[in-house]
């Protein structure tokens, strides 16, 4: 049995009581450490697994549905609405959003280009989530090819996801009536209104996945 | 692979894309309409940047080409002005005056 406490003359002179290290799933794969209760635990958890910076993994043990997709607008003012009966059959918990293509950012309104996903469902609740700022964009997408990912916990002021209902929403949620949701790729310039605006040519691809009612 | 063409209510052609939407098409065609999507893409840019004229783009795609790019132009415009109150117009007024 370990022993988190030790008290020598009254004094305290070792106390693990207080900390939060409780098991070997929360500790990184091989480390050696004393959890609260003063047993040794040799972690488990497999880097990138849990640690992956401002992203929750906590909240998605539950899903158990993805599917994936891509389009290539023909103009660069285009919304796609991707029509998918089973996306009504899921509460969605990630939004991925992605292109490898090489963006050009060659006129005023890219240059203010934000990367939006903007998905509506039959129930009014719209998951709407963006990236910030074009530079970082162009650099991780066409650079990196970093994927966009959004998870649904409101992390409001920074880029990261919303979740929108009628009560918060800041933009109208889209009167879609056909199971399926919309993609946007928006500009916001200094006027805080927004433009539809994905580039012609290039391929966007996308990933979503939720807990799908059995 | 699915492969499907999205269209707009006039039956304009907006999109082509795999996966779930739109209207099914043939591998063949998906690869046919991406190299064309790709190309007049890549005339607009150019012909906007001022790399080609008009002359260098294919007789049959020039209406829509040069509609595109003086769209594009277009939304520079509009991206360029600012709405302002009244009371920072009347600001920029009185310094003037």
């Amino acid at each position: 049995m370990g022993v988190n406490r030790v008290d020598f003359g009254g004094n305290t002179l070792i106390d693990l009581t207080g900390d939060t290290l409780e098991s070997a799933e929360q500790l990184l794969k091989g480390i050696i450490a004393h959890a609260k209760d003063g047993s040794v635990i040799t972690g488990l958890l497999e880097a990138g697994g849990g640690g992956g910076g401002d992203f929750d993994f906590s909240n998605l043990a539950d899903i158990n549905f993805a599917n994936s997709g891509s389009f290539t607008p023909t103009s660069n003012a285009a919304s796609i609405f991707i029509t998918d009966p089973e996306f009504l059959k899921i509460t969605p918990k990630i939004f991925i959003l992605y292109t490898e293509s090489v963006l050009t950012g060659t006129d005023s309104y890219r240059t203010l280009l934000t990367l939006q996903a903007h998905i509506s469902d039959n129930t009014g609740f719209v998951f709407f989530a963006w990236t910030k700022g074009f530079t970082s964009i162009l650099s991780s997408v066409s650079v990196n090819k970093k994927c966009f990912k959004f998870n649904a916990t409101p992390s409001y002021g920074s880029d990261g996801a919303y979740l929108f209902t009628s009560s918060n929403a800041r933009l109208t949620p889209c009167s879609i009536t056909t199971a399926g949701f919309l993609i946007r790729g928006c500009s916001y310039n200094s006027n805080s209104t927004y433009t539809s605006y994905f580039e012609e040519g290039a391929t966007y691809k996308y990933i979503y996945m939720g807990v799908k009612n059995q | 692979m699915r492969y499907y063409a999205q269209y707009n209510d006039t039956g304009k052609l907006i999109a082509i894309g795999t996966g779930s939407g739109g209207t099914e098409i043939t591998e063949s065609e998906y690869n046919r309409l991406l190299a064309e999507i790709r190309e007049k893409a890549a005339l607009v840019n150019q012909l906007y940047n001022g790399e080609i004229t008009i002359a260098d783009v294919p007789e049959g795609w020039r209406e829509e080409i040069q509609r595109r790019v003086d769209e594009r132009i277009a939304a520079d415009g509009e991206a360029a002005e600012q709405d302002i109150s009244g009371e920072e117009f009347l600001s920029m007024v009185q310094e003037v005056l």
